[in-house]
């Protein structure tokens, strides 16, 4: 007799490319069985036509609430941790976990950005991640300035011990430290090296135009990873590269190719993309398809028509002043934007993570209750509820760009690899095997969408029918059945 | 609060918003209330930093306080965003939505920010990034040879459409010109006197309320379109087409006008996607092109309204490049 049989359901296990209707045993939290099923289960679930995968694993997730966790749970996750930025000291945050209620598996980062602020301007840093970022801005030493000897040791040696206390990794979001000079940054580098444990960047620059380009950020990226050894994993890739995706990709794979211990996450919302000067729909069939020639326009300077494109470029190459930003913010009508979209989230080998906000209220609280659904006026950023429900709605169903199994490994599988060098316990994450966590979400792979607008941001997915976080229901039947803590803290655990 | 809201797609369009940045002392404070006062038949909020807040003096508070809403996590990076959208979202489901919302900035990075925040699609169709308004002491700029070596002051320039320059009063005419060249100097294309004719002159400028293309005088149908008008020192050319329009060359025409362009604004239908409303926004020299709502669905009608300075903007040659760029 087991405790719950999962029935007849599509098992996607994608480390060993399972793909075949059966059953799942489970066994207070872990699976005991997959395939046939022979005996019967306290519990039994009808998954047909449904399927059966390991839970989604968000390693960008700044969210870390109940509200949060519900509101993920029904986006397919089981496990959400927050790495971009982390916190310090780690066994305080994992404690004060413990005194709330906890739906999915959770854990922390060590927190660079706390580092700084107590060492470089001695404010208090006990408070959640984000939070702890705007309350500490009065006093932006942290922010601005390069550190001197004394204090990068000192910032390192509360990171360390940080790791010790379990952190899962480092956040290094550089972006929101740009006085930090690369010295530092190659100490944490080293740190993280030292201990084998993956650091997670935000790229110091996001532009397209030297200095302080995005290219310029990821070079400064994979000399990090090549001259310390370091595991470099890049946050939010789509959001950070902008209309140079496609040559920061080449320089990410390229790097990868030379065994750097390189990875990257995306998540499938359209961001702004800034173009330079040259034309976004520039294509040089252009002129003879449509029938239109360049001569349509005519210089203002000298009243001359222009001939060529080589004309248009060179007549806006001589006038500075004729330089225009443009920002695109339309993914789905446009199909370049889309093709550079398509580059991050479809990475090979790269993972989904939402970068999901928390939840706050309009006095610019985070919202810490309990009411379900969440009350109206709490708000954050779509991605918050779904982010990965998302991407199987569009590139799974719509436009078949990924096949379930793959989509499964970029939701799970491929994020439990990436950070398993740090928390052991994660090779029990994000597979359907015997042994694993019952970590398990079962969705209909037809109906699975996200639904939250900026009208509607409490709005949760739909598509997942049941859910279970280490063998409990945390959705049953398509509605939310936890209430108590079936979340368990994911450690770091290291030898150095 | 849900009944206030009201449904998804009753809207005509985002609310606009004006981000105001520039150094403590600059006069952020008198240009926010200035626009205020100028705008009284329209309802504007503020959002200021709670952290900045010495800049935000008792006149903001005579405002009103719903009128006037601080950023409560001290207006940075990624906490911004979550911020951003609460405070957002509130003002927004307000019994009565705001025609404008101003944000006010204190540091220079926070421009950067509240710009990346804003320009997230999922903001734009709700409240969209209008203009970047730098406000800046003319004083300190002719005493400072060295002013714009600064980085973080030319950097604060950088990021504006507009700049205001205050303290400009107590300046003989040759001081005033020299300050004003020297702003031009960095690029940009138009700065304001902070002065009492200012924010009236930039009324056209300011929030895309302020012209909207229907209110334009002397439009016409088909491919060709009046000149209009408005306010000096400004001239401006609504333009429209039935046919959509080739965006490769639109781009061109823009790329190639907007020296000349203070403001551009409209619906744009471009022929590789006929059917699909896109809101065209153009301040300084900075575009944005985003999926839209048109008031006027159905008709598949593209329509501009461009604005510059009277004997600035080429009005004949403008519309000429535009017609143009209709597909064939
Ligand atoms: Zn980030
Ligand atoms: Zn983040």
């Amino acid at each position: 007799m087991y405790d719950i049989v999962l029935r007849n359901g599509r098992l996607i296990d994608p480390e060993t490319r399972l793909d075949v209707i059966g059953d799942v045993a489970i066994n207070g939290s872990a699976i005991v069985a997959v395939g046939r099923v022979e005996g019967t289960g306290h519990k039994e679930i009808d998954a047909t036509g449904l399927v059966i995968a390991p839970g989604f694993i968000d390693i960008h997730a700044h969210g870390q609430s109940l509200a949060a966790d519900r509101m993920q749970a029904f986006d397919g996750v089981t496990t959400t941790l927050e790495f971009e930025i982390g916190s310090l000291p780690v066994g305080h945050w994992y404690e004060q976990q413990t005194k709330t209620t906890r739906l999915l598996n959770y854990g922390i980062s060590v927190s660079w950005v706390a580092a700084r602020i107590a060492v470089m301007t001695g404010q208090d840093i006990n408070h959640a991640p984000l939070t702890l970022m705007g309350r500490s801005i009065r006093d932006r030493r942290w922010v601005d300035d390069v550190a001197t000897d004394t204090q990068v040791s000192a910032i390192t040696a509360m990171m360390e011990q940080g790791l010790r206390e379990g952190g899962i990794g480092i956040g290094i979001p550089n972006a929101y430290l740009p006085g930090a000079g690369v010295k530092e940054v190659s100490q944490i580098c080293s740190l993280a090296a030292r201990y084998d444990v993956p650091t997670y960047t935000h790229i110091s620059f996001s532009s397209n135009i030297d200095p302080r380009s995005s290219v310029e950020a990821y070079t400064r990226l994979i000399g990090y990873a090549g001259s310390t050894g370091a595991r470099m994993h890049i946050c939010h890739f789509n959001s950070t590269s902008l209309m140079d995706i496609e040559r920061c990709a080449e320089l990410v794979r390229n790097a990868q190719a030379q065994g750097l211990r390189i990875t990257v996450e995306a998540y499938p919302y359209g961001t702004a993309s800034t173009v330079i000067g040259a034309p976004f729909f520039a294509d040089p069939a252009f002129p003879q398809r449509t029938g239109q020639g360049y001569d349509a326009l005519q210089r203002l300077d000298n009243g001359q028509h222009m001939t060529s494109r080589e004309d248009v470029l060179r007549a806006s190459a001589e006038k500075a002043d004729n330089l225009v930003l443009w920002h695109f913010l339309d993914v789905e009508s446009n199909q370049r934007h889309r093709d550079l979209l398509d580059i991050s989230v479809l990475y090979p080998g790269g993972i989904i993570a939402s970068d999901a906000m928390p939840w706050t209220m309009p006095d610019g609280s985070t919202y810490m209750g309990d009411a379900w659904p969440l009350p109206d006026e709490a708000v954050a950023h779509p991605r918050s509820s779904g982010t990965f429900t998302r991407f199987l709605r569009v590139y799974m169903n719509e436009r078949k760009a990924v096949s379930l199994i793959d989509a499964m490994a970029k939701c799970s599988w491929l994020p439990a690899t990436i950070i398993e060098c740090a928390a052991p316990t994660m090779r029990r994450k994000g597979r359907l095997q015997v042994g694993c966590d019952a970590d398990i979400c079962v969705f209909d792979a037809d109906t699975i969408s996200d639904r939250a607008e900026f009208t509607a941001m409490n709005r949760p997915a739909v598509g997942v029918k049941y859910l279970l976080v280490n063998g409990q229901p945390v959705i049953e039947a398509g509605e939310l059945a936890a209430n108590a803590s079936t979340g368990q803290p994911v450690r770091g655990c290291y030898r150095a | 609060m849900t009944a206030l809201t009201p449904p998804a797609g009753a809207r005509m369009g985002a609310v606009p918003v004006i981000v105001i940045g520039g150094f403590l002392g600059a006069g952020k404070t008198t240009f926010i209330n200035r626009i205020i006062n100028s705008f009284p038949t329209r309802k504007l909020s503020a959002v200021v930093n709670d952290f900045g807040a010495i800049d935000i003096d008792a006149d903001l508070i005579n405002l009103g306080r719903e009128q006037v809403i601080p950023l409560r996590n001290g207006c940075i990076c990624c906490s911004l965003q979550g911020d951003m959208l609460s405070t957002i979202r509130y003002l927004l489901d307000q019994p009565v939505r705001p025609d404008g919302i101003i944000i006010e900035c204190s540091g220079v990075s926070q421009i950067g920010d509240v710009k990346t925040a804003l320009l997230d699609a999922v903001f734009w169709k709700e409240a969209a990034l209008d203009s970047v308004i730098c406000v800046a002491d003319g004083q300190d700029i002719l005493e400072d040879p060295a002013y714009f070596a600064q980085s973080l002051r030319a950097e604060q320039f950088r990021d504006g459409d507009f700049i205001i320059l205050s303290k400009m009063d107590q300046m003989s005419p040759e001081q005033r010109q020299s300050v004003r060249e020297r702003v031009l100097a960095q690029g940009k294309r138009a700065e304001f006197v902070l002065d009492n004719t200012a924010v009236q002159q930039m009324e056209n400028l300011l929030f895309s309320f302020s012209f909207d293309y229907a209110a334009t005088p002397g439009r016409s149908r088909g491919l060709r379109a009046s000149d209009a008008v408005p306010v000096q020192p400004f001239a401006s050319l609504a333009w429209e087409s039935d046919r959509p329009i080739a965006f490769d060359i639109f781009q061109q025409v823009i790329g190639a006008h907007a020296p000349t362009l203070l403001r551009a604004k409209g619906i744009l239908y471009a022929s590789h996607a006929p059917e699909t409303p896109a809101v065209f926004q153009m301040v300084g020299n900075r575009v944005t092109v985003g999926a839209g709502h048109d008031p006027e669905a159905g008709t598949h009608r593209s329509r501009i309204v461009f604005i510059g300075y009277e004997g600035q903007i080429d009005l004949r040659t403008l519309r000429t490049d535009m017609d143009r760029c209709v597909a064939e």
